[in-house]
């Protein structure tokens, strides 16, 4: 009983502070990136599970580069940023090349993608600083923060959407760039319909391989995004373990979309708070331990939730076609 | 062109009794190999300070025993690393090719690991620690604790397993998801239980050092026996045997290689794809107990250990037969223990590397593409050469 009064007052500490607001913001962009990432190429069939290895290979990038032409005074994060999205979307073409044209497992792909990645970040981590765990010795910086002008004045909503990290703002914008993308233009379509028939789409004319290889590049992109977010926004430096399963959670969120994403959105926003509770642990005497595990669990029960979900809804579209040609055979429906 | 016909008659003297896949298939892994040692190779050159001194304990660390110039006793040292970082991979590679060969793509591998340990360590400071009963029998302490550790790991990889059949759960994410689970369990026991000495309040409880699995200086040689390698090679022939030799084991290839055969000709494809899982989940517990009982005689688990990505990487190298996780497990624990030597040396490359080197073997094993021009080549040639005998003696030839 006691845990569970503690729960509340917990959740009564937590949930009237804009802070609160604020972190489940910006806690659910890296996974909403990750996630976005995903979900381009799950929409032609690719599933890259090498998400994780890129936003680790990215995130150091992006420190290294920044702290090379000067830190934040030379403006090396947005120079950063740029470099990771290009390394990053070169590794999504490196996974394109080793899944489609010499013909591998994409989730071995992937799996072995987040094995380089993770030796590779440490090993240039080492070779360049001297440091085996993380780059606080290079002054790398961050990206800038925003204030929106009349809104920062609202008294609690301006603490909760004011002020966040540009790419912060960019990983909800680019919810409504890649629904359009996805489903409103010609390449959008194209990759689609390459992930639902693969043959059809060859039949009139379509390369898949070319529609493959652009999704797992613009997922490598978005991937290197996700990336210098982890190491210059969440924090200011690379670690080696700073990633911590994001890329596997985006990948659970985009899973819980089925690829979609404005439903992908709303799941991050939901991992996003329990992200959130755990950095507000000071303010609880619950382990923070529990507290670390909650996101993980809360995405493998809302993972089972949707499972159930669709199951159920495939009961239904099943017994709708049963009834359908009941009605053809000139058999009553039930 | 007569001294290129003989080195080739010679290769196939040498290759004579196999067929032409495995004939390629050797050749393509050597291939792979090399250019992963390649890749080695230009990292150090590039990394180390001292590239030519980083080379030869890369190559050569483990064997150091042999040189003369090397202390006897850090020779043996460098051994043992090589026998501590096989022994893991015995079990996990087994474990994974298990559960592949049934198609089943459950990577809680790691998280059974760690809560496997987790229990092993929590039994032994229960029967065996410095809390209480301290007199227990410790080769008893240690059998309860592995099969504990049994429990606990297949109770993980069983939770996905069990969530796709009933509702249909993706087991690839909701077991990536309770790896990072059991990783806070760990540290949850480890930090807010009465599992914590609260003398050192890093560590769990200490068991006495009977438990342990390791003998340091065995009968007075410089020789240290580790139990563990026998209970993974134990493990590997167990696997083999189950995969190969028994109903069970052909039902769950056939599940892997066409599930809908299987399930035409009357395989409990559900029941087959649960029990692979548990098997998988089982070893890798026994896998987390034997590392924390070979290694430690204390619980200490705050970090995931990659264990069950190795895993992954076991099962390819071994083309998911556990028959040939030995050979694999010999492989990468060399490269490995030679990596980390390499690194204990001044200005040494850190072993991390070996990371980057496994990924690239993995990629251009896998790769169907990769070398298929020669592959076909050495099929036309196969089939030229037994035209030429038919024509020769007139009549079929078998291989």
């Amino acid at each position: 009983m006691g845990v569970i009064t503690e729960i509340f007052n917990t959740i009564s500490r937590v949930v009237v502070l804009p802070s609160f607001y604020y972190m489940i913001f910006q806690s659910a962009a890296p996974i909403l990136l990750a996630a976005l990432a995903v979900a381009v190429a799950i929409k032609a069939n690719a599933i890259n599970m090498g998400i994780e290895g890129i936003m680790t290979v990215t995130s150091l990038v992006c420190v290294l580069v920044s702290s090379a032409v000067g830190g934040q005074p030379a403006g090396g994060p947005w120079l950063g940023l740029v470099v990771a999205i290009i390394v990053g979307g070169l590794l999504g073409f490196a996974v394109s090349v080793f899944a489609f044209r010499l013909k591998i497992d994409i989730i071995l792909v992937g799996i072995a993608m987040n094995l380089i990645g993770t030796g590779a970040s440490v090993l240039l981590m080492y070779v360049l600083t001297g440091d085996r765990t993380t780059t606080t010795s290079l002054s790398s910086g961050t990206l800038p923060q925003l204030a929106i002008p009349l809104l920062k004045d609202i008294p609690f909503l301006g603490e909760v959407l004011s002020g966040h990290y540009v790419l912060t703002y960019l990983a909800y914008i680019l919810v409504f760039v890649m629904s359009f993308f996805l489903f409103k233009t010609k390449l959008g379509l194209r990759i689609r319909a390459v992930g639902e028939n693969e043959e059809a789409a060859e039949s009139v004319g379509i390369s898949s391989l070319r529609i493959k290889t652009i999704a797992l590049i613009i997922s490598g992109v978005l991937g290197g995004i996700a990336g210098a977010f982890m190491s210059e926004c969440y924090l200011a430096y690379f670690s080696s373990g700073l990633i911590a399963g994001r890329g596997f959670v985006g990948l659970a969120a985009c899973n819980m979309g089925s690829g979609n994403p404005g439903i992908i959105c709303l799941c991050c926003l939901a991992f996003g708070i329990f992200y959130a509770f755990s950095n507000f642990s000071t303010l609880s005497n619950l382990s923070i331990y529990a507290l670390n595990a909650l996101p993980y669990a809360v995405v493998l029960v809302g993972v089972v939730i949707y499972s159930v979900y669709m199951r159920k809804k495939e009961l239904k579209r099943l017994q709708g076609l049963e009834s359908e040609e009941n009605l053809e055979h000139g058999q009553p429906a039930k | 062109m007569s001294e290129k016909k003989q080195t080739q008659g010679a290769i196939a003297k040498l290759f004579g009794g196999m067929d032409v896949e495995s004939r390629f298939g050797l050749m393509r892994m050597a291939v792979a190999i090399a250019i992963g040692l390649g890749t080695a190779v230009i990292l150090i050159l590039v990394c180390a300070k001292n590239p030519a001194e980083s080379l030869k304990f890369f190559f050569l660390g483990p064997l150091q025993i042999f040189n003369p110039n090397v202390p006897k006793g850090i020779g043996w040292n460098y051994f043992d690393q090589w026998i501590q970082s096989m022994i893991p991979l015995l079990f996990t590679g087994t474990a994974v090719a298990i559960m592949f060969s049934a198609n089943k793509f459950n990577l809680g591998l790691e998280g059974a690991i760690m809560c496997g340990g987790l229990a092993c360590g929590w039994v032994c400071c229960l029967l065996d620690g410095d809390i209480q009963a301290p007199n227990a029998n410790p080769f008893l302490c240690a059998v309860i604790g592995l099969l504990v550790a049994m429990a606990a790991g297949a109770l993980v990889t069983l939770i996905p397993a069990l969530l796709e059949k009933k509702w249909g759960a993706s087991i690839m994410v909701t077991s990536l998801m309770l790896n990072y689970i059991s990783l806070y369990i760990s540290r949850y026991c480890l930090f807010s239980t009465t599992l914590r000495d609260t003398r050192t309040s890093k560590y769990s409880w200490q068991w006495t050092e009977d438990v342990v699995l390791t003998f340091r200086k065995f009968m007075g040689t410089r020789f240290t026996l580790r139990l563990g390698l026998f209970i993974g090679i134990a493990v590997v022939i167990i696997g083999w045997a189950f995969l190969f030799k028994t109903k069970w084991g052909f039902k769950i290839r056939q599940l892997g290689q066409n599930p809908s055969f299987a399930k035409y000709v009357g395989v409990g494809i559900v029941s087959a794809g649960i029990l692979v899982q548990v098997i998988g989940g089982a070893i890798g517990g026994l896998c987390g107990a034997t590392v924390i009982l070979g290694n430690y005689n204390y619980y200490y688990g705050v970090d995931l250990t990659g264990y069950g990505w190795d895993g992954v990487t076991m099962a390819i190298f071994a083309g998911n037969n556990p028959k040939r996780v030995l050979p694999a497990a010999l492989f990468i624990a060399y490269i490995r223990a030679g990596a980390s030597i390499m690194a204990t040396q001044p200005g040494g490359p850190i072993n991390e590397l070996t990371k980057i080197v496994e990924g690239v073997i993995v990629l251009f094993l896998l790769a169907e593409k990769f070398l298929a021009k020669t592959h076909r080549k050495m099929i036309v040639e196969e089939a030229k050469r037994k035209q030429a005998l038919k024509a020769v003696t007139g009549e079929e030839v078998a291989k």
